[in-house]
């Protein structure tokens, strides 16, 4: 994943110093890195909480926002009636799953719209200015910490997971 | 000493094009603390004006920069202030003593000096620093500073929390290594990535579950999980399942 991060890097400087259609195509290439970077995260997450989750990448923020929490959900519950968990414990955890998945499905929703237009609408141009560029309004910068937001709510719900037991 | 050496939680964060593009006439040094997902901007205390201009920024232009980045990269931003060589020889001086006080227990120490009289200095606690320990150090940041010739002065604190084990967290252990020594079981927690005071906190978690019948303890001294334990230990069919990581662990087994 770090690797592909990387290459979105490389392409991002080439499309800074490239000038006109080269500097366009090597900058819609790096928002796709950027997004291949942050998706293939979160489905690293998704192996290690349930395997069986497959899904297309469109429906990853919906998956995010349903299956995970409600499995957290349900988890917590679980304990919470063996007394395992306490009532705020419960709601503590279930808060903060909730929060990080829904942060991290709105990361994805933006990287996924801004990567399908840099794909599939090569007429929607680049803009480039003030020594950066963006496509939706969406800058280079922001596509470059995709992947690290991603890591950080991945590290949160992770977290969650592992108090409940539900990964190592 | 280096601010990169806590374990990573987050990819570590690159700012050069944020503060590049951040309207800021001169580019500030920054680094990333990943365990507190903090970035310490340096900035010279002689380029901050009363307002962004010639050359200059203001705090007002460095609050905004902050909060931008803090709402933009969902990050800390600690801003410290940096003067002249010798104010910054307080802050290496405050690093080596923290060190030799209290070894192994900070990880690192940044001295903010917003003018001549004021310091804001920040620490970085290592993993498993109690209250006690914490308002040991405070004290002596504090006296510290104030014999320094300090008259204004903060200290801050960001802690490496890692989470204490849950009961169930605690059986999922026995669940992989049992039958299981407390010693064994203490190692598998912490490697784990969790924070356990010491083996007698395990023992007493262990007791609560071992009474409402989860688990058991031989005459040995190791420990099992009952049925009824194994039942409420979750399980999937992914290769981080509990059961999975069981049969491997038994499969790596060396000693019966």
């Amino acid at each position: 994943m770090s690797e592909i991060h990387a290459v979105g890097e490389h392409l991002s400087a080439k499309a800074k110093a490239e000038a006109g259609e080269c500097a366009d195509a090597f900058g819609r290439s790096a928002f796709n890195r950027y997004y291949y970077s942050a998706y293939l995260s979160v489905r690293d997450l998704l192996k290690q909480i349930n395997p069986n989750w497959k899904v297309q990448h469109s429906g990853l923020p919906d998956l995010l926002e349903d299956a995970v929490i409600n499995l957290i959900r349900r988890e917590a519950l679980k304990q919470m009636k063996s007394s395992l968990i306490s009532a705020s414990e419960r709601s503590r955890l279930t808060s903060q799953a909730a929060t990080a998945a829904s942060a991290l499905a709105n990361v994805l929703r933006t990287a996924y719209a801004v990567r399908v237009i840099s794909d599939y609408e090569p007429e929607q141009l680049l803009k480039f200015e003030r020594g950066t560029f963006s496509l939706l309004s969406r800058t280079d910068g922001e596509a470059r910490s995709w992947l690290a937001s991603v890591s950080m709510y991945k590290g949160q719900i992770l977290h969650v997971a592992k108090e409940l037991a539900l990964v190592s | 000493m280096s601010r990169r050496s806590w374990p990573l939680l987050a990819n570590d964060f690159d700012a050069s094009e944020i503060l590049r593009a951040s309207g800021l006439p001169f580019m500030p040094s920054a680094s990333f603390n990943a365990a507190t997902n903090t970035l310490i901007l340096d900035i010279p205390v002689d380029l901050v004006a009363q307002s962004a201009e010639d050359g200059k920024t203001s705090r007002r232009q460095l609050a905004h920069l902050r909060n931008a980045i803090e709402r933009d990269h969902k990050i800390s931003v600690l801003i410290a202030f940096r003067s002249s060589p010798q104010l910054k020889d307080i802050e290496s001086g405050l690093n080596g003593l923290l060190q030799r006080k209290f070894p192994g227990k900070i990880s690192s120490a940044i001295a903010s000096f917003p003018n001549a009289e004021t310091v804001d200095a920040s620490v970085f606690l290592s993993e498993g620093v109690d209250g006690a320990l914490s308002s040991a150090i405070q004290t002596f940041v504090t006296t510290h500073l104030t014999e320094a010739g300090f008259s204004t002065l903060s200290v801050s604190f960001f802690g490496n929390e890692k989470p204490k084990p849950t009961l169930v967290a605690i059986l999922r252990s026995v669940k992989l290594l049992a039958p299981v020594e407390l010693p064994d079981l203490f190692g598998n927690l912490v490697a784990r990535g969790f924070s356990c005071p010491d083996e007698r906190w395990v023992a007493a978690k262990l007791d609560v579950v071992r009474k409402r019948g989860l688990v058991v303890r031989s005459a040995a001294g190791r420990y099992a999980l009952t049925t009824e334990g194994l039942a409420v230990v979750p399980y999937s069919k992914g290769r981080t399942s509990s059961d999975v990581e069981r049969m491997l662990a038994l499969a790596r087994r060396k000693k019966w």
